[in-house]
């Protein structure tokens, strides 16, 4: 079966894409949300980096 | 695969049943195992012999928990004790039910009248489509449509949407209390995000100067709330002196016309005049007027014989007249010089006294202190002296003034007049400083006076709370810069993270919709198969339109609904259904599921699907049942309807049949063999045998149910052909069974009734309790019984 996020990939609107292309539903709701740190989609840390760091 | 029920004790009406006691029978073929149940199975009982008992033993072990497995009624005290022999080889003891249970747990398809009134309607009198109804119904299409998955997908999504919410709602809150902690009372939260440029650019060197002005502002607090309190002494208060001494060597003169003339100052000169300059400066005077006189009296001398006006000869004292006359007005001219001089130097001795005594106004010192309990100066009044050393020059160049006025004619040398300019261009500056700072608190003094005059103190304090307050938030920015900058980095953050949240949100919803989507495909597709196995049960049925609407939602409990109507001329119809067509639509729903389950590994159990059926319908019915179960692992069909039992005898392959009856006070399934498969002939073979029987107590009851289940049966379906599905074949069976066996039947009539009223009411049905029935009598009873030849 395929997934359902893939099937609505074209639905959506680019923001919700990049988000959406960071999930890999297979893995566990915390395994996710580390990636989503990792691609600068959400943050919880200030230390880890900080505007002027990103800019 | 069960293969036997091998020992069921205490489990309702199952007192104590052993299978291999009561089917010890091997077939003709040894490896036929015709002792054991088999892919297909169909058994039979009438009502209160145990059928109902061993479906809820079966839906027990199939995991629903909502029945219990009561104890048999004489038995309340005993163990109970459930032995199971499955294809696996594995067997299980009851006593441990949840063994049991994770062994066979969901591996059962069960259709009986809860499964009805779980999915379908209700078999009593609510047919409503309740919300109850369409949750099962959501979650029967969601197994079936293998939904699982997608639902395991979209509750991760939404799982992680709050995770991150509340990972974020953590974050947030931190940095919010930590600038909270910094922020005082009087500064709230909200109003951070819009000073954020001013905190940015805010210089931290302006920190000093902050601090000082807030000093300052804060003293000017306190002298307007003193204003406040004392208002009446504002108007007493009084504006500082200027200094208006002018410090010039300019003075006016005027002629004797009233001309006037401006003259600089020049102390040398005043200094030096004595009579020959004098002199020189009197002609000098008259030769404007009469300038031959110049030139003639410069002439004139002891020795002058000819007058140098007249060229005569001077006799007599002619020319001497008109020198003197000349003389008179040199002398006029020549004192009004003088005293032109004296007057300068007094002039210039008064521009020297008021340098000297050049001082600040001691009168302002008061008026100052009185004015600074009110109104903040934050001006200092200069001073104005000169210096001693200045002081002590121009009293000795006042000295020399006075001794030149003493003796004016006399010249008077060491003036410091050069340094004298130099001190009144000094104490020009220091008057006009002096006056400026005078000015600048008068100014403040007469606002204050103005602003008290016009009832605006407390306007005034506000303005300078107000003052105060934007200071000590500057200062506040300046000491806690990076903490409000690190502020804005985490409200970014947050707001990058809601927005994503949103997005998660957006996600989900969207999914939703595709499950929704699909949700419905699915329950369409599922409906048409309804709509499919209706035509085949009851292909007369005017049917209408059954229909179901799928919902999904997460604020459920469960997170998919389904509706479910029958429409006639689309028009709901679902409550004007006859019992019969509720149950066609009822099985045609569980066949509809046996077609889409996708796990085939399954055991289908039909309880007696085929009540308010006609014969028609039974045997449609059990074609279905041949025709949809064949790919799962077995088949039980449990009826009490002779006709359908024949049906599902003549249509299912590879099947076995059982009896269910009571015997001994315990339910029992009797296995039987192909050949007797009509009841009653099985039963016959046995009583032809009846000699080689153990006349116990329990086959006195056996045979006795026995004898009265051959007459009762035997008659119905043989006679008159009950177990036919039209009246074309009960009359073909009747005709087929002949004149000479009805007249015997009519014939026997009494010895029939008698027979079967021994059995129901003759001891039999309370054996052992009176003990008056006795295997011998029972003997004769079944040798009378296959004396009648029926």
């Amino acid at each position: 079966m395929n997934s359902l996020l893939a099937e609505i990939n074209n639905e959506i609107t680019p923001e919700q894409k990049k988000i959406s292309e960071a999930i890999d539903i297979k893995k566990s709701e915390e395994e996710i949300i580390s990636d989503l740190i990792e691609n600068d989609i959400v943050s919880f840390d200030l230390k880890e980096k900080t505007d002027d760091q990103k800019t | 695969m069960i293969k036997k029920l091998k020992t069921i004790n205490n489990i309702f009406s199952y007192s104590f049943f052993e299978w291999d006691t009561i089917n010890p029978v091997k077939g003709v073929n040894p490896n036929d195992p015709i002792d054991i149940f088999k892919k297909n199975n169909i058994l039979f009982a009438e009502n209160g012999n145990g059928k109902t008992n061993l479906i809820n033993l079966l839906k027990v072990l199939n995991g629903v928990d909502s029945i219990k497995l009561e104890k048999h009624w004489d038995y309340p005290t005993e163990n109970q004790n459930v032995v199971l022999e499955l294809d696996n080889e594995l067997s299980f003891n009851s006593g441990n039910w949840s063994e049991i249970n994770g062994s066979l747990q969901d591996k059962f398809v069960i259709f009986d009248k809860y499964f009805t009134e779980k999915y379908v309607h209700s078999v009593g009198l609510d047919h409503h489509n309740t919300a109850q109804r369409k949750q099962e119904r959501g979650k029967h299409i969601i197994y079936l449509g293998n939904f699982t998955e997608y639902n395991q997908e979209i509750n991760k999504i939404n799982r992680l949407k709050n995770e991150v919410s509340e990972k974020n709602s953590a974050f947030w809150t931190a940095e919010q209390d930590k600038i909270s902690n910094i922020l005082p009372e009087w500064l709230d939260i909200t109003k951070i995000d819009s000073e954020k440029n001013i905190i940015k650019n805010i210089d931290p060197l302006s920190l000093s100067s902050k601090q000082q002005t807030l000093e300052n502002q804060k003293k000017n607090l306190e002298k307007v709330i003193n204003a406040i309190k004392n208002q009446s002494e504002i108007e007493k208060l009084k504006n500082l002196d200027d200094i208006k001494t002018v410090f010039d060597f300019k003075i006016k003169e005027f002629d004797k016309n009233g001309k006037k003339t401006v003259y600089q100052l020049d102390p040398a000169k005043l200094f030096n005049f004595t009579v020959s300059k004098g002199v020189k400066q009197t002609l000098s005077k008259i030769s404007n007027k009469k300038s031959f006189i110049k030139t003639g009296l410069n002439l004139v001398d002891d020795t002058t014989e000819d007058c140098p006006f007249c060229e005569q000869k001077i006799k007599n004292g002619e020319l001497i007249q008109i020198v003197k006359d000349y003389q008179n007005i040199f002398d006029q001219t020549f004192l009004d010089e003088e005293s032109k001089v004296k007057n300068r130097l007094q002039k210039y001795k008064t521009v020297l006294s008021s340098l000297k005594d050049l001082q600040s106004i001691s009168s302002n010192v008061t008026s100052l202190q009185e004015a600074q309990k009110y109104v903040g100066v934050d001006i200092s009044i200069p001073n104005c002296s000169l210096g001693e050393e200045d002081k002590k020059i121009i009293e000795l160049e006042i000295q020399r003034v006075i001794d030149k006025e003493k003796n004016i004619l006399n010249p008077v040398t060491g003036s410091t007049f050069e340094q004298i300019k130099n001190m009144v261009d000094r104490a020009n500056a220091l008057k006009k400083s002096y006056n400026n700072a005078v000015d600048k608190i008068n100014e403040k003094i007469n606002e204050l006076k103005k602003v008290a005059s016009e009832g605006k103190l407390d306007e005034r304090k506000t303005e300078i709370e107000n003052t105060i307050r934007e200071l000590e938030k500057s200062i506040l920015y300046i000491n806690h810069q990076k903490d409000f900058l690190r502020y804005f980095n985490a409200k970014n953050h947050n707001n990058q993270n809601k927005k994503v949240i949103e997005n998660l949100e957006a996600i989900y919803q969207k999914l939703k919709e595709k499950i929704v989507e699909k949700f419905n495909k699915f329950a369409n597709e599922y409906f048409e198969l309804i709509k499919h196995y209706v035509k085949i049960i009851s292909p007369s049925m005017e049917i209408f339109d059954v229909l179901g609407k799928g919902t999904y939602s997460r604020t459920g409990r469960e997170p998919a609904q389904c509706g479910f109507e029958v429409q006639y001329n689309k028009k709901d119809c679902t409550n004007d259904l006859s019992e019969g067509e509720r149950q066609v639509i009822a099985l045609a729903f569980f066949f509809a599921q046996l077609k889409k389950e996708i796990s085939k590994d399954k055991i289908i159990i039909l309880d007696d699907p085929i009540t308010s059926f006609d014969a028609g319908k039974r045997k449609s019915t059990a074609e279905v049942i041949k025709s949809e179960t064949q790919k799962f692992d077995q088949l039980f069909v449990f009826t009490c309807d002779p006709l359908f039992r024949e049906f599902c005898l003549k249509e299912i392959p590879n099947r076995n049949f059982y009896y269910i009856f009571i015997t001994k006070k315990s339910s029992s399934i009797h296995y039987v063999p192909k050949n007797r498969e009509t009841i009653y002939q099985s039963f016959e073979e046995d009583f032809k045998n009846i000699g080689n029987i153990n006349g116990s107590n329990e086959n006195v009851v056996i045979y006795g149910q026995k004898l009265r289940f051959c007459l009762e049966t035997k008659i119905k379906e043989d006679y008159f052909g009950y177990s036919q599905d039209n009246l074309s074949n009960m009359i073909e069976q009747v005709v087929e069974k002949g004149n000479q066996k009805f007249k015997n039947l009519i014939d026997n009539k009494e010895t029939i009734l008698n027979l079967y009223n021994y059995c129901n009411t003759g001891g039999l049905a309370h054996y052992p309790k009176d003990g008056s029935t006795s295997w011998n009598e029972l003997n004769s009873k079944v040798q009378e019984y296959l004396n009648l030849n029926l």
